[in-house]
């Protein structure tokens, strides 16, 4: 009789194989497990057994005083850490300097002396743990212990390969300041810091991550910026449980409002003079470790607007173009969706020469406007995809094929009628000409529902596709502040600064929806004109 | 409280204007004219001070009762089971007039603009859409009706302009301004329409500012209402002459329809129609709002919204079974609806407000015995 044997389960399979090769397995390292020792080779032992199969970890024993008599230990991350630092003032100092001092060392002075007098580093502290001790030499800094103490020293020699502050590639202006922030937060709290010269500019800290041990700065003026705002800034960052955060965008999505929003609900910056900006109008922002873009909170609608450079040029031009890009906001979300409306539905509003000619380009066009229009439409946005990711000499390649496919082929072929064609690309233009690229990308999904409710109920389908829209953004808020203040919640003196730019001299409070707690920016009457001071004798040649 | 929102008084006077204007400006101007014939706008000035008397009547419990609706102000009056019986009442006048508001809505839209698209399409869309709405709660309501006020009014004046060179200022004559009871008989349309506003009396509690002033704001926006009207009324029987102002379904609609500027800018009446949309959804929307929260209140319910769907549906459905075609609709609000309204609208709140106020005097005169 044959024996047939029963497969293994997977938890079975696994215990069987641990059982046989005990070392196979890797069991991540509980720190709980390590203790601080007085004895210094089993220290370098712990550090050892932590920081096993960790290339990058440099562990240096070596011995101090006349006879050599107590041992040391240093360790740092090779690459985080600044090697001629390491070498230059740490290494000698301790090694040649500890020579001048060698008749004081004892081997129960040794720390304080090391401390205290030897070391020539600027910043230096003392820990008492183990998990912090392995945190430390994880975000750079180099440890030092000494043979008969548990404490260890925690030296500052920061210093790894980054980018260099450059012109940021988003919110490019002519005019204005072409410093962008850098992956590396100090740089970027050092440039927030150089903008905001004030002990009251807070930058607080916190540790997210499982893994990735990334920082969060949360920047704030006190005395500014409304206490509830950031009690739920920190209370949101708090609840934040993640194994890793690797870009703002993580933090973003854990702690909006409003998770199933198409809206985004925070704007985002990688230039420090608008976080500089938005923290004096008494917002929070918040900095994340490894990512050049800083978020700001409460964020309300209009800001998706503006640009940096609107408060850079003169008043004039900044309000024209914020109705411009008004317009181009209602363009990309609804010029498709209004042509397939007009033709297939009310061919009376169109002009009859108009209409004419309209009617002939589509003559030959097998499709119904709709079906057109989400053609070309998914055509365009595939192309700009495309455009995107892939290199940029090709990418110039496709986005000649496209011109030629969309802009000639597709029309003598008699797929698509020019008009779609000029009407995509309108939208197109409009939707590129929005200063914020998450509200751009909002829209073009957005437009896609709505063509299809044109092309079924006509302006009526627009009207219910806008009014669901404008229910969902008034119930919005982002950390307590109406998504569309100030215009639903009508607040009327704040919309000198929505859709028009008025002069600084005239913005003498700060916008009331983000209820700052001093809403005075500055004092009133700053209508510059000629100096009426002077005396008469200054005027004129007589 | 069944609310956590709360609103301003300038969005109090806004909600007024949604609750009675949108379906007021569409289908009240040639039911009147058709009675009052070119008086038609002498008819609107009548019920608009028919409108300024209701609008104290409901601003005297704003200043009375500043922290009650009309229902618990009724609880007062008549006690616990005869304040619930109201309660009744008023679900079935918001239910019935909800659902008429609907299918006028309905009707309009296949009547005027789109024809081939069944009467369902539109009244199941808009009620689901408002049913969303209602579910967002009073402060989105009040946000909605600040949003959509300046295109409303925008569209409104700028038909009116649009057409002042058609106006033809001999068709007013002759004005038959002595024969009182045709224009009071004409005027109880339009009055049974700004009655509406008794509506705010159930969102007096949920006005956070001033609620002593809201009076003000009450009888602001029924001034604002009627001159609308009137405005409105002439303009169509000035354009079109009382007859044809009386034959034309929606006359309001028509001007826009005869727009035409420069052969670019033609029958701008989609647009028109899209704007118009947006108003009425406020008003459904409204009705809808006030309708959940009074049946809540009347059973003692904890929260109105589980109450949202199973109401759409009904308003769904009873827009459909209320009549029989757009012809019925017109029979029902120039022959029963203003003495349906006007029992809701003028005399259970006068008799509640009167009980209510005798009842607090003696109560206030007790007390004051008794600390003497």
């Amino acid at each position: 009789m044959r024996r047939f044997i029963r497969p293994l389960e997977i938890d079975e399979w696994k215990e069987k194989r641990v059982k046989k090769n005990p070392k196979s397995v890797e069991i991540a390292v509980d720190l709980k497990n390590f203790n601080l020792e007085q004895d210094i080779i089993k220290n370098e032992k712990n550090y050892r057994t932590i920081f096993r199969k960790c290339s990058d970890v440099v562990i240096r024993p070596f011995m101090l005083g006349k006879a050599c008599e107590v041992g040391a230990l240093l360790l740092y991350v090779d690459g985080l850490v600044d090697k001629g630092m390491v070498n230059n003032f740490l290494m000698r100092s301790v090694m040649l300097m500890m020579a001048d001092k060698s008749d004081m060392l004892t081997k129960e002075n040794s720390f304080k002396l090391l401390k205290d007098c030897v070391i020539n580093i600027g910043e230096v502290s003392v820990v008492e743990t183990i998990e912090e001790a392995v945190d430390a030499a994880l975000v750079g800094e180099c440890i030092f212990m000494v043979d008969g103490h548990t404490e260890v020293l925690v030296i500052s020699v920061r210093g790894w390969q980054s980018r260099g502050i450059s012109e940021p590639g988003t919110d490019s202006v002519v005019r204005g300041p072409k410093e962008g922030f850098t992956e590396t937060m100090r740089f970027n709290t050092a440039m927030l810091r150089r903008k905001i010269k004030s002990p009251d500019l807070k930058i607080e800290v916190k540790t997210k991550g499982k893994f990735t041990k990334t920082d969060i700065a949360i920047c704030y003026i006190s005395g500014l910026t409304n206490q509830g705002v950031i009690h739920e800034v920190f209370a949101r960052i708090d609840r934040i449980d993640i194994d890793g955060i690797l870009e703002s965008a993580y933090v973003e999505e854990l702690i909006e409002d409003e998770p199933w929003s198409p809206f985004p609900q925070m704007e985002y910056s990688e230039r420090p003079d608008v976080v500089a900006a938005n923290l004096l109008e008494g917002r929070v922002a918040i900095m994340v470790d490894g990512t050049p873009f800083v978020l700001m909170v409460p964020t309300i609608f209009a800001q998706f607007l503006q640009s940096a450079e609107d408060y850079y040029q003169r008043y004039y031009l900044s309000t024209v173009f914020r109705i411009f890009r008004f317009f181009a906001l209602n363009i990309a979300l609804l010029l498709p969706s209004a042509y397939v409306a007009a033709t297939t539905f009310h061919q009376e509003m169109i002009p009859t020469p108009l209409l004419i000619s309209i009617a002939s380009q589509r003559e030959g066009v097998p499709f119904p406007a709709l079906l057109e229009a989400l053609i070309m439409e998914l055509t365009f946005e595939l192309l700009r995809e495309a455009g995107i990711r892939l290199p940029k000499p090709i990418g110039q390649a496709v986005s000649i094929v496209g011109a030629l496919v969309i802009g000639d082929a597709a029309v003598a072929a008699g797929l698509v009628s020019p008009a779609m064609v000029i009407v995509v690309a309108i939208t197109a233009i409009a939707s590129f000409s929005l200063p914020a690229f998450n509200m751009a990308i909002t829209l073009r999904i957005l437009r896609f529902p709505i063509i299809l409710l044109a092309g079924t109920l006509g302006f009526y389908g627009i009207m219910l596709a806008l009014l669901a829209t404008l229910i969902h953004l008034m119930g919005l808020r982002s950390f307590g502040v109406p998504y569309l203040a100030p215009v639903a919640p009508l607040r009327l003196t704040e919309w000198r600064d929505i859709l028009v730019r008025a002069p600084w001299w005239t913005m003498d409070s700060r916008p009331q929806s983000i209820e700052a707690r001093d809403q005075k920016r500055q004092v009133s009457g700053l209508k510059p004109g000629p100096n009426n001071d002077r005396e008469e004798g200054d005027q004129g040649d007589a | 409280m069944l609310e956590k929102g709360r609103i301003g008084n300038f969005q109090l006077y806004l909600i007024i204007l949604f609750i009675i204007l949108p379906t007021a400006i569409l289908s009240v101007p040639a039911v009147t004219t058709g009675i009052a014939k070119q008086a038609g706008w002498l008819a609107m000035a009548l019920s608009l001070g028919f409108g300024v008397a209701m609008a104290v009547l409901y601003s005297i419990y704003f200043i009375k009762f500043p922290s009650k609706n009309l229902l618990e102000v009724g609880e007062m009056a008549f006690g616990k089971w005869v304040g619930r019986l109201i309660g009744i009442g008023y679900i079935g006048f918001l239910l019935h007039t909800g659902a008429a508001i609907i299918r006028e809505f309905g009707e309009f839209l296949v009547t005027a603009v789109m024809p081939d698209t069944p009467l369902s399409v539109f009244i199941i869309t808009i009620t689901l859409l408002a049913a969303w709405a209602v579910y967002n709660g009073l402060e989105v309501i009040g946000r909605m009706s600040e949003f959509v006020f300046p295109l409303l009014s925008a569209a409104t004046l700028i038909v009116i302009t649009l057409v002042v060179g058609e106006f033809d200022f001999a068709r007013l004559k002759p004005l038959q301004i002595f024969d009182m009871k045709v224009l009071l008989a004409a005027s109880l349309i339009p009055s049974s329409w700004m009655g509406e506003a008794v509506l705010v009396t159930f969102i007096i509690p949920y006005v956070y500012q001033a609620r002593k002033q809201s009076w003000l704001w009450v009888i602001g926006a029924i001034v604002t209402v009627g001159s609308l009207l009137i405005i409105i009324t002439s303009a169509t029987i000035l354009v079109f002459g009382y007859a044809e102002a009386a034959r034309l379904t929606f006359p309001t609609f028509s001007l826009a329809r005869i727009i035409s500027i420069g052969d670019i800018i033609e029958r701008t009446e989609s647009l028109v129609m899209a704007v118009w949309v947006a108003g009425v959804f406020v008003k459904i929307t409204l009705w809808f709002y006030i309708l959940v929260l009074v049946t809540a209140q009347t059973f003692g319910l904890k929260s109105y919204k589980p109450l949202i769907l199973p109401y759409a549906f009904c308003l769904i459905t009873l827009s459909f079974w209320l009549f029989r075609n757009i012809m019925g609709f017109f029979q029902y609000i120039s022959t029963t609806f203003p003495f349906w309204a006007m029992s809701f609208e003028v005399l259970i709140p006068i008799a509640v407000l009167t009980v209510a106020l005798v009842r607090k005097r003696g109560k206030e005169t007790s007390e004051n015995k008794q600390e003497a």
